[in-house]
């Protein structure tokens, strides 16, 4: 290990702000953007002190999670046990295979007004679509890891000759080996649960969340703070996704990482 | 007395359209403490013979018994060709090794004490009770696969290319125990290999041939117990060794 990498290993990221940080510096301070684009860190610093000594930021920030959650946790209470089951049983997972690939084709936001024609304007079409978007995803990430393969098939057969139940055997091999898949599944919605939270926010009528705040500091010019909502919304984000990463090596620390 | 007798043993595979009948008129008696060796060709039906004895597979003819114990009550101790595969990564080795008696829902501290006490038992020592499958070697993994087998006290041992994979040291050392256990529990082994120079430990060696397949010889291999390695370079295993070359030798030359 260098002297360098001794010093700066660990803090490889805070080198990368730092860097981010001072071409924005630079950029604005010699005026190389228009300020209606990219404001200057010292109004930016300013927005984000006024967002966060109001409490509005945190209900609008809760009201976003919230929707984001729900909707992935209901994907996730779905597709999980939908996808261990159809993963078991590829004769029927061959019935479902085109419709499951079709869907996942269309864009949930192209099915933004059918969701409101069915669910209103309310939190029910938002969640609606974030559970359209997300539980896809997790289906087939669960289907995937439950697939038997060869190595699954050894840790079966393993389990039958010890006479373990059929539902030891989903229990201890199955779920178990599903765990990894599945968990990345759910790290990819978690990302995308945020994205279609916040769009729908802008989109759906909502009346308060990280999105509309966005929108209305967009549609009155007050890029400070429509930036400042863009790096909260940013850190809870990279927050979730932290999360799930911990929680994924968890489940399959015997498998090697994949940042 | 027989412990085990396979009778009339057949498997078909079906795709749907065709049917494949891969085991053909398979009878074997193996008597109590017996070792009995399997070879053939790969890709043969060994495996899938093992399967069906070992309880994983469903014969489509034929019958398997075990003398004096009712079927629901036979334990099977099993180690898979692929030993690596067999063991559970997310488990540590006392964990993988108690894998019977969690079945049996045993508590967890029970198990592990009484999987360390195997594991010492049989003279693994040196094997990192709490290491999680892929920090072990292979030798060290087979002998985990091995323990297992051993740990619910099985009526019989069915193990599927027990050597394969494995430095020479590995096979000494795996070789060893089994020799070990078969001299102090009398216990019956039904093993595969593919080397000659495995089959010393082996009361009688099958030879799994056709297709279907079934056996077309049986070998006995006439050494005192319990079996040494260096008995190998005796005048009588020779010539087992070399009855069985030459069979093989005028089997596939056919082909």
């Amino acid at each position: 290990m260098t002297k360098y990498s001794a010093i700066f290993g660990n803090f490889k990221w805070v080198v990368s702000i730092g860097i981010i940080l001072g071409i924005w510096w630079l950029s604005t301070s010699l005026n190389w953007i228009n300020p209606l684009f990219l404001p200057s860190l010292d109004d930016l610093g300013n927005a984000i002190r006024e967002l966060l000594t109001n409490k509005t930021i945190y209900l609008d920030a809760f009201a976003t999670a919230y929707r984001a959650l729900i909707g992935l946790v209901l994907s996730a209470i779905v597709a999980i046990p939908l996808g261990l089951v159809l993963g078991r049983m590829q004769g029927v997972y061959e019935y479902i295979e085109f419709p499951v690939d079709f869907f996942r084709s269309i864009p949930s936001s192209a099915l933004f007004f059918l969701f409101i024609l069915v669910f209103g304007v309310g939190d029910l079409s938002k969640i609606a679509v974030v559970f359209y978007g997300c539980s896809l995803i997790i289906l087939v990430a669960t289907i995937y890891g439950a697939k038997v393969n060869k190595e699954k098939q050894d840790r079966i057969n393993m389990l039958t000759a010890f006479r373990a139940t059929p539902f030891q055997v989903f229990h201890l091999a199955v779920v178990r080996d599903a765990l990894p898949h599945i968990t990345a599944g759910l790290r990819i919605s978690v990302s995308l649960s945020l994205v279609l939270g916040i769009v729908t926010e802008m989109f759906l009528g909502a009346t308060n969340g990280l999105g509309r705040q966005i929108y209305d500091f967009y549609l009155r010019y007050e890029v400070p703070k429509m930036y400042a909502v863009i790096i909260i919304l940013g850190l809870l984000g990279f927050a979730f996704n932290k999360l799930f990463f911990i929680l994924e090596r968890k489940l399959s620390f015997w498998q090697p990482a994949e940042k | 007395m027989i412990e085990i007798q396979v009778a009339g043993l057949e498997k078909d595979f079906s795709d749907g359209k065709q049917t494949k009948k891969v085991l053909n008129s398979i009878n074997m008696d193996v008597e109590k403490g017996e070792i009995i060796a399997i070879r053939g060709n790969n890709g043969i039906g060994k495996t899938t013979l093992f399967n069906i004895l070992a309880g994983i597979e469903s014969p489509t003819k034929g019958s398997i018994n075990f003398s004096g114990v009712e079927k629901k009550k036979i334990r099977i101790g099993y180690t898979q060709q692929d030993y690596t595969s067999s063991l559970l990564p997310w488990f540590d080795v006392l964990d993988n090794v108690s894998i019977p008696l969690r079945l049996l829902k045993v508590p967890k501290p029970e198990r592990r004490q009484r999987a360390d006490q195997l594991l010492s038992n049989l003279g693994f020592d040196n094997l990192p009770r709490d290491a999680y499958p892929h920090q072990l070697s292979g030798g060290q993994k087979q002998r985990v696969a091995l323990a297992r087998a051993l740990f619910h006290e099985p009526h019989a041992l069915f193990l599927d290319e027990p050597f394969a994979n494995l430095d020479a040291q590995a096979i000494k050392d795996i070789q060893d125990v089994i020799s070990q256990i078969h001299h102090k529990k009398q216990l019956t082994i039904v093993y595969i290999t593919h080397e000659l120079d495995h089959i010393y430990l082996a009361d009688r060696v099958f030879l799994l041939h056709g297709k279907p397949a079934k056996f077309i010889d049986e070998f006995k291999v006439n050494l005192p117990r319990p079996r040494k390695r260096n008995m190998t370079l005796s005048y009588d295993y020779g010539n087992v060794r070399s009855h069985i070359l030459t069979r093989e030798e005028k089997l596939y030359d056919k082909i």
